[in-house]
Order: structure tokens, then C-alpha cells, then sequence
């Protein structure tokens, strides 16, 4: 309520300044009526405008928003009912060309994690209502139909998919090993951006600058890297870089529905054994892996003690190197190159932000007391971070020993981007009796 | 087999990635050493060759005070500062002798013979040296505001910089005369004032000096207002002004020595009655050190000249800092 | 038997774990709107703070920065001698090209009356190098000011200038006052 108020009676007063833009160049500081002496023109020249341009509307984005939940709807139809690959492919070049290339990628819902953990944690910052519902709708959507956003709205995952000529199945273990690689990225993500310091997902969205056509030569290096990689490993970004893959992973575990590979009950013909570019299909297990059942419970056991050791184990050792990672934020290295400058006072000539600090009037004190409080947060948020990817690590390590006996073969919910490939090589046609929302044999949280 | 060295390039190649990104977030950002790329070199244009020096400082005196605009010395060297809503007298050791508050923030000031004269904005407040409040004169232009006032017996001198006039009033607050109209008759050229800079003095010959700041010169009227004659030229070297209106102070010294204060190059340079450069007093180093130079405010905010000779200059720093000229 | 019961039970675990996500989005997604703003608020940098590094120029993700060089034309002086047009040392007091200071060449000069001249910006050549207004501000009004041209803006989630600018002067305005320019006094009374 104050704050709506306080930014009612903000919008006003500052709408009033862009009216007089410049003429009001009230109260600064000494004085408190603008007393420009401006020159009198003999010859009736007239002062021209100042030349800044006009906003778009906020309606555009709302627009945007609309386009966007539909295409959501029409690729969720196209994989759930109409089961057609050719339908998503071409949703996904048209996502690709206009979220994409024609708005730029941005705001996407990839870096709108970022705006909601930077709202949660910082009540000053007023986070645009588009963020939000471009936050929640793809979970949304995924929570009750799997992953379709992926399938075909997502531009970075339609870029990469267009690349995917010679996908090459990966070693179980790379996979895994590299699968912690966007839970990691997740938690660095929310930690700078819950210190606001910084939205790292969109430093280095690697694609964004083809979007644009313009980006640093580095983003340029690391985009090229990612879609040439791209051509053997498909979608590598998705798969082993995405923080928000990790949410939507999870969140799809325990979808309502999900793409299916047969239409109805699996006949086991193998057929679409190697059509998934993304190894998310699971096989069906055998029936002697069931004899070591006990072996198996033993270590998921040990694995489940080692899991909390793990957490703290790495949860202290990020907590070491919180200092490091705060450095990240300017205020933090700000502080820290005042103080190194103060204990060896000699005549170099400071960095300008020194410089500039100084002639701002704010003590060194105000500062470093701020850079401590900063500090601070990152030490907890480290130890957070460390204990989170702790967790990850030692789920992993037990998801990968338990046992769950499945005899046809099924997207893995998780890690499925509802591509719909699969089901072009899928030679069984829609059954008449079997129910598609029964036959899939359900697959729990655990599973990978 | 050729699989697996595919694999093994891929993977590799993804790990470079990861590589690349986490050292570009973790590495220090590259210095900006812009500081002097950018504004034409406005650091080495603030260097001054220190050969050249003519004063020293002999007291640097702390007001204590934030924000301070004004400063003057009266016959018998007691230093006003004024500013912030208050005047505060020092004497010459550095000790405070007197404070008292004002009703508007001030932005010039001058002594009469018992009065103070403060630049109320676009008004005139005189005040007793004790701090009573004697008069405010009406606004001659409502919009105005006052940027300096030099007082003789008779008259009481202040610069408008908006209205772009020296307005002459008697002592009892009556406006007596504009002074600086354009007049291609007399050839008065007018003035041209293009920021809130505008600096009246009297000179030795009783005759009143203002700085034209818009053509970079110093002119020289009678005290009935006529317009006489006037030097200084445009340059970037020692022997004028430089920028596109200066300069911004200016003080006569008893021999009748011009000193004057640059905005922008932050130099106090003295020249003599006829424009030619003497020497300087300081230059932007000359305050707080090195750091200066890379500022962009302007770190002196008045200066005064006393009937001892001595230079008094009011920093941005709220330091009063007192220049003698050195010994041959 | 024993199957179906399992069935049974991980869907009912399934469902309960989506009540419970789908409570969660909902959450944030109710908290978070009602403090949110309807549009995309806007990235500006404040020109009272702004020190012209010359960082504008480089960090910006467009080649050409979003950052431009505004006039303020209601606070220039008209000088004959503009201290943002011309070289503060130039040869000579004319306009040949190596007296100006703009290594672009985007500002141009335009003639009204004895002794007032008018300058424009010609903004696609501007590149926010921020030289012209340093010295406008050093030695003229400061009615040259670098502000982000919004219809240039790509409006980054996070500015990358604002990530590295030296005096932290970018933020995110409200669209309804999308340009920050300064008013006269503030720089008179800095330090
Ligand atoms: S899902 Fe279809 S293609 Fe795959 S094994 Fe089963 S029947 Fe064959
Ligand atoms: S980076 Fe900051 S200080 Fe540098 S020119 Fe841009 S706004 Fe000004
Ligand atoms: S000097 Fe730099 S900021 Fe000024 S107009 Fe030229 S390119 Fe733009
Ligand atoms: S928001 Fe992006 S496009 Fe706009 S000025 Fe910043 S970096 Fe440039």
C-alpha cells in the first residue's frame, strides 16, 4: 500500500519533470529556483527541443506475452495431440525468428529466474509484471504437460536444435557429470542475483548476441563454441548449462501429462531406441539387474549418509571462497581497492572509480561498512550454494544405484524437451482400448 | 573409434566454454584508463609549470563548514566566508572571531564600511558586522541572481548573471543605474555570460573591473558605468583565459595586479593591469593533491585579495587557503 | 497387486508434489505482483554522477553504444567558443576537422547571431564517448550530457554499462521518466 502510494505520487511529480524535461532544472543544491542566463537572440532564434526519443508503450510486451502463452498452447497441442515433429519444428523456427531474432531474446524466461530472486530478496527493486508471468507460465505449462516450452517456444533451445545435425549418444557418467554443471550455474545465478550484483545468466546467454547481430567478441567465441559443440552433442546448453532447465527438470517429474512415445502400449520393437538426440529415453531394464537388488540397497544406504556429509563438506569449502565470489560485485571491490590503496598510500594515480568514490562525499567508513554487510550475505549465500550443490552431488550419486524395474520404453521426464522425434520412429498407431494417461508406467521422482 | 574422438573434441570444447565464462566472471575487470583519454586531456591541460609559481601558501584554515560560496577580506584583513546559510569571520591566525546565521542561502559577499552585503539569490540582504539584519533590498530581477557586489563609499556595486547587468545602488537599497547594457554607440560591448559566472571588482584608479566572461576578457567601466577598455584573450596557453567563459573570480591586489581563477583548468594565474601573464599562485594540484586533477568540479569557490597582498582562496574543500607572494 | 499399490502410491506422491509446486509458483507469482510495475522499467544513467570514463562507449552490448550525447540546448551558452565542439588547445580558432574535439565528428555548428552559435548532435554518429560533454562540463554549462537514447536501448535485463560504470550512475527508471538530466546547479556546488 505505501509503496504504491509513494510510486503513484513519484510517477506524478516526475511525469511533471519529463513534460518541462529541462526547463525544470529546480533545487539542486545552492539555490532553488533554475536562474539559467540564457542568451537573448536579436534575430528571433527559438531554442530547440532537447532531441530525446519517445518510449514504446508497455503495451508491445503485453502483446508479446500473448503471442508468447499462445504459441505455449499451440506447441503443447502439437506435441500432446497432434504428435507431430514436423508441427513443433516449425513452431520452434518461428519462435526462433521472432522471439529470437526479432525481439532480441529478451526478456526470456531463462533470465527472469533472475528477476524474481532479485524481487524476493531486494523489496526496493519493483520487478516488471511481465517477468513474473514469464517466470511462471513455461513452469506452469510444464507442471501439467511437460517440457513444451523447450520443445518449441524457447529461441536459444530452437537455435541449437537447428544445429543438431550428428547427435552422438554420451557416456551415462559425462552426462552426470555434466548435468551438475547447471546447478551450479542456477546457484551462482540466484546468489549474485539475490546480492544484486549482478544477472550472469544474461552476461552470458550465448546466443543472444546472433540475436542481436552484436555482442563482444567473447559472448560471439562461447556461442560459436556452444552451437559448434552443438552439431555431436544436441542442445548442449539446454542439457548441461540451462538454470532454468534445472527447474523445469524438476518440475517435470511430476507432470500431469507428458509426451509419450507410443501412442499406446509399447511393443518393445526397439525402433526409437537411438532417435532421441538428447539420450532422454530409458530403456526397459532387465530382469536379472533385479538379483542385486540387495547390493544396491546397501549402497543407496551408504550414499544416503554420505549426502549430508557432502553437504556440509562443500558448504564450508564455498564459504571459503565467499570473499572470491563477492568480488564479483563492484561495491565489495570497490571497498577492497580503498583499502588496499589507503595501507599504501603513494602517488600512483588511483582507478577513476576511486577517484570517484572519493569526490562523492561518501565516507570510506559508509563504504566499507556496506561492502561488510554485502560480505556477509555471500558468506551465508555460500554456504547455501555449497550445501545445494552437496545435495545435488549426492542425489545424483543415489539416483544413480536405484533400481526401478520398467519393461518398454519411455521419456525420461526430467530430461525429455518433448522434441517429439521419438515418436516419428514409433511404428505402433493409437490403440482403440489402451488409455495413453494409464499405460506409461509412472515414473517417480527418483528416476533419472 | 572416430566417434569417440568426436566426443572427446566436444566435450572438451564444452569445458572451454565453462572455462571461458567462469574466468571472464571471476577475472578483474580491466581498469578504465579513461581518465585522461577522454576529455581532451583536461588533466595534462590542468598540469602547471610549477617554475612558474609566484606564491606560496602560508595557512591553510579549516571553516568546518560545507557548501560555502563566498569569500572577502575587509580593510583590516578579517576574512568573511559566506554560504550554507551562514557568514563566519576568521581573523588572520586562523581563528574564528565571529558566526552568525542568515535567512537564505547566500551566494556572494562583501563589507562596506560597517555593513556586510549578501547576495541573497536574486536580492541583496546588508547586515551590521554583528550579524543584525539591517535591510533587504527588493529584487531587481526576480529570476536573478547575484553573483558578486564590490562596495565603495558611495555606491554599492552587484553583478547579475541572469539579467547580464552591474547594478548600481545607493546605500539606502535605491537602484541607481544598470550598468553593461550593450551600446554600439559608447561601445559598451555587453555581456555575455553563458554559466552563473559574473565578477566585479574595484580597481586602483577608482574605477569599477568586471570579467566578460563570454569573451574571455576583463573590462573596465568608470563608476558612473562607461564603458573604457578591456584585455585578455582566448588561448589554452598562459597568457589568457581558456574554456568558453572565464574567468570565473577574479581579485585586484593593492599594486593593482589582476588575480584570476579559471574554471575547468582549476589555475589562479596573476597578470598585470595591462593583461600580461606574471605568474601563478595555484593550479588543481595545488589543493588536495593528485586527485584533483581528475575531478571535473571546480575546486576554488571564490577568491579575495587583501590589503597585505596576501591571496585568499576558498576551496571546494571549505578550506580557506591564504597565498604570499615569494621572496626574490 | 503388489504393482498397481505402487502405482498408486508415486501417483499420489506425484500429485502432491505438483499441488504443492503449483502452490509455490502461485505464491510468488501472487507476492511478487503486488509490488511489481506493469512495464519494463528502464535503464538510465544519471548524468549528475556521470564522470565520463569513456566506458559508455565500450561496454554497452550494441557496437555502436545506446548511449548518446544529449543537448540540453534550453542551458547551452551559444558560445563562439564552445569548449564541447571545439579541442580545448585547438592550432587555430577555426573549425577545421583536428580543432574538434568530437572524434567522430557528430557535432555540427551552426551560425545564428554575433557572437551565438547553435550545435546539434547528429546522433548516429555519436558514439557516448562522453569527450565533448566532459569538457562542456569542465568548461562550459554541462548542457552536453550522455544519457542512454531509449529507443536505441535494447533495455538488457542487466545494463552491461551499469555493470561497469566507475561512479555507478545507471539505474532502472520508471518509463514514465525515462531520461535523467541535470540541472544547472548541481555541479556548482560538488566537492
Ligand atoms: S516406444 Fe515405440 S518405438 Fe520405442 S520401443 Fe516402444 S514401440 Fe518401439
Ligand atoms: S560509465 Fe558511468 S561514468 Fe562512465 S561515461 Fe558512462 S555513465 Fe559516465
Ligand atoms: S564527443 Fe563523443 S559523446 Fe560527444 S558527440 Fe562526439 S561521439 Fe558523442
Ligand atoms: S541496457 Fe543494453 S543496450 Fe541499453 S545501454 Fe545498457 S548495455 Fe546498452
Amino acid at each position: 500500500m505505501f509503496f504504491k502510494h509513494r510510486r503513484i505520487a513519484m510517477k506524478n511529480r516526475l511525469q511533471i519533470i519529463i513534460l518541462a524535461l529541462v526547463i525544470s532544472l529546480l533545487t539542486f543544491n545552492a539555490f532553488s529556483i533554475q536562474r539559467f542566463p540564457k542568451p537573448e537572440f536579436d534575430s528571433g532564434y527559438k531554442t530547440p527541443a532537447v532531441q530525446v526519443s519517445k518510449i514504446q508503450p508497455a503495451v508491445f510486451e503485453f502483446l508479446d506475452l500473448g503471442l508468447f502463452i499462445l504459441i505455449m498452447s499451440l506447441v503443447t497441442w502439437m506435441v500432446l495431440k497432434k504428435r507431430s515433429r514436423k508441427g513443433v519444428f516449425w513452431i520452434s523456427v518461428f519462435s526462433l525468428l521472432y522471439f529470437g531474432f526479432y525481439r532480441n531474446g529478451c526478456i526470456c524466461p531463462v533470465g527472469s529466474v533472475q528477476n524474481i530472486t532479485m524481487a524476493i530478496f531486494n523489496p526496493g527493486y519493483t520487478i516488471p509484471l511481465t517477468a513474473i508471468a514469464f517466470f511462471i507460465i513455461p513452469l506452469g505449462f510444464t507442471l501439467f504437460f511437460g517440457r513444451t516450452f523447450c520443445a518449441g517456444v524457447c529461441p536459444l533451445g530452437a537455435i541449437q536444435d537447428l544445429f543438431a545435425f550428428r547427435p552422438i549418444s554420451l557416456k551415462p557418467w559425462i552426462r552426470y557429470l555434466f548435468g551438475l554443471i547447471p546447478f551450479i550455474y542456477l546457484g551462482l545465478a540466484i546468489l549474485y542475483s539475490a546480492t544484486a550484483t549482478d544477472f550472469i545468466i544474461c552476461r552470458y546467454d550465448p546466443f543472444v548476441g546472433f540475436f542481436r547481430h552484436n555482442a563482444s567478441s567473447m559472448m560471439f567465441a562461447i556461442g560459436g563454441i556452444l552451437l559448434v559443440t552443438g552439431i555431436f552433442i544436441a542442445r548442449p546448453y539446454c542439457r548441461f548449462f540451462c538454470p532454468y532447465g534445472v527447474l523445469l527438470n524438476l518440475v517435470s517429474r511430476v507432470s500431469r501429462r507428458h509426451l509419450s512415445i507410443a501412442p499406446s502400449a509399447c511393443i518393445n520393437c526397439r525402433l526409437c531406441e537411438n532417435s532421441c538426440p538428447y539420450d532422454a529415453i530409458d530403456k526397459p531394464t532387465g530382469l536379472e539387474v533385479k538379483n542385486d537388488n540387495r547390493e544396491l540397497v546397501k549402497r543407496l544406504i551408504v550414499y544416503w549418509f554420505i549426502t549430508p556429509a557432502l553437504v556440509v563438506l562443500l558448504g564450508w569449502t564455498a564459504s571459503k571462497y565467499h570473499d572470491s565470489l563477492a568480488l564479483v560485485n563492484f561495491k565489495v571491490r570497490l571497498a577492497k581497492e580503498i583499502m588496499l590503496l589507503e595501507k599504501t598510500e603513494s602517488n600512483v594515480t588511483p582507478p577513476i572509480e576511486v577517484t570517484t568514490f572519493r569526490s562523492s562525499g561518501v565516507s570510506n567508513e559508509a563504504l566499507y561498512s556496506e561492502a561488510a554487510a554485502i560480505l556477509e550475505k555471500f558468506r551465508i549465500g555460500s554456504w547455501i550454494l555449497g550445501g545445494f550443490i552437496g545435495l545435488v552431488f549426492g542425489m545424483t550419486l543415489a539416483r544413480l544405484t536405484i533400481y526401478r524395474y520398467k519393461n518398454d520404453y519411455t521419456a525420461n521426464k526430467g530430461l525429455c524437451l518433448s522434441c517429439a522425434r521419438c515418436v516419428e520412429y514409433c511404428p505402433v498407431k493409437e490403440g482403440d482400448t489402451v488409455e495413453t494417461e494409464v499405460v506409461p508406467v509412472p515414473v517417480g521422482l527418483e528416476n533419472p | 573409434m572416430r566417434q569417440k574422438i568426436t566426443i572427446v573434441f566436444s566435450v572438451l570444447l564444452l569445458l572451454l566454454a565453462v572455462f571461458l565464462i567462469a574466468r571472464d566472471l571471476f577475472q578483474k575487470p580491466a581498469a578504465l584508463t579513461n581518465a585522461s583519454c577522454c576529455g581532451d586531456d583536461l588533466v595534462s591541460m590542468k598540469q602547471i609549470d610549477v617554475a612558474l609559481l609566484g606564491y606560496t601558501r602560508t595557512r591553510t584554515i579549516e571553516t568546518g563548514v560545507k557548501g560555502l560560496t563566498g569569500i572577502t577580506v575587509d580593510e583590516n584583513n578579517r576574512i568573511f566566508v559566506c554560504g550554507n546559510r551562514q557568514v563566519l569571520i576568521f581573523d588572520q591566525s586562523g581563528k574564528k572571531s565571529g558566526e552568525f546565521a542568515v535567512d537564505s542561502v547566500t551566494s556572494c559577499i562583501a563589507t562596506g564600511s560597517n555593513e556586510i552585503y549578501l547576495g541573497f539569490g536574486s536580492g541583496i540582504a546588508c547586515y551590521t558586522s554583528a550579524g543584525e539584519k539591517k535591510a533587504l533590498w527588493k529584487p531587481f530581477n526576480k529570476e536573478g541572481l547575484i553573483t558578486s557586489i564590490a562596495v565603495n563609499k558611495d555606491y554599492i556595486y552587484a553583478a547579475d548573471a541572469v539579467s547580464k547587468l552591474i547594478l548600481k545602488y545607493s546605500s539606502d537599497g535605491r537602484l541607481a543605474q544598470e550598468i553593461g547594457k550593450k551600446d554600439t554607440l559608447t561601445g559598451a560591448p555587453g555581456f555575455i555570460i553563458p554559466s552563473l559566472y559574473f565578477d566585479i571588482s574595484f580597481g586602483d584608479f577608482n574605477d569599477l573591473w568586471a570579467v566578460n566572461p563570454g569573451r574571455l576578457r576583463l573590462e573596465n567601466y568608470t563608476i558612473a558605468g562607461h564603458y573604457e577598455a578591456g584585455w585578455g584573450i582566448a588561448t589554452s596557453e598562459n597568457s589568457g583565459f581558456t574554456g568558453c567563459c572565464n574567468p570565473a573570480h577574479f581579485a585586484i591586489l593593492p599594486d593593482g595586479n589582476f588575480v584570476t581563477y579559471e574554471k575547468g583548468v582549476d589555475k589562479i594565474k596573476v597578470f598585470d593591469p595591462t593583461g600580461r601573464f606574471l605568474c601563478f599562485i595555484a593550479g588543481a594540484g595545488s589543493f588536495k593533491g593528485n586527485t584533483d586533477l581528475q575531478l571535473n568540479g571546480n575546486l576554488v569557490k571564490d577568491l579575495a585579495a587583501g590589503s597585505d597582498g596576501f591571496v585568499y582562496v576558498l576551496d571546494a574543500y571549505s578550506q580557506i587557503n591564504i597565498f604570499r607572494k615569494k621572496d626574490r | 497387486m503388489d504393482n498397481t499399490r505402487k502405482f498408486k502410491r508415486r501417483e499420489f506422491i506425484n500429485t502432491s508434489l505438483r499441488l504443492g509446486i503449483g502452490a509455490g509458483l502461485g505464491a510468488i507469482a501472487i507476492g511478487l505482483t503486488t509490488r511489481s510495475v506493469e512495464g519494463k522499467t528502464l535503464w538510465q544513467l544519471d548524468t549528475s554522477k556521470c564522470v565520463q570514463c569513456g566506458n559508455c562507449a565500450i561496454s554497452c552490448v550494441k557496437q555502436v553504444s545506446a548511449v548518446k550525447c544529449i543537448h540540453v540546448t534550453d542551458m547551452c551558452g551559444y558560445c563562439d567558443l564552445c569548449s564541447g565542439y571545439l579541442r580545448s588547445n585547438p592550432k587555430d580558432l577555426n573549425t577545421a576537422a583536428e580543432n574538434r574535439l568530437c572524434p567522430t565528428g557528430a557535432i555540427s555548428r551552426h551560425f545564428i547571431e554575433e557572437p551565438y552559435f547553435e550545435y546539434k548532435i547528429t546522433e548516429e554518429l555519436c558514439n557516448g564517448c562522453g569527450k565533448c560533454v566532459k569538457n562542456c562540463g569542465a568548461f562550459g554549462n554541462g548542457s552536453l550530457q550522455l544519457q542512454i537514447q531509449q529507443d536505441q536501448c535494447l533495455n538488457c535485463n542487466q545494463c552491461a554499462i551499469a555493470r561497469t560504470c566507475p561512479s555507478q550512475a545507471f539505474s532502472r527508471v520508471d518509463r514514465d521518466s525515462p531520461y535523467i538530466l541535470k540541472g544547472f546547479e548541481s555541479k556548482k556546488s560538488k566537492g
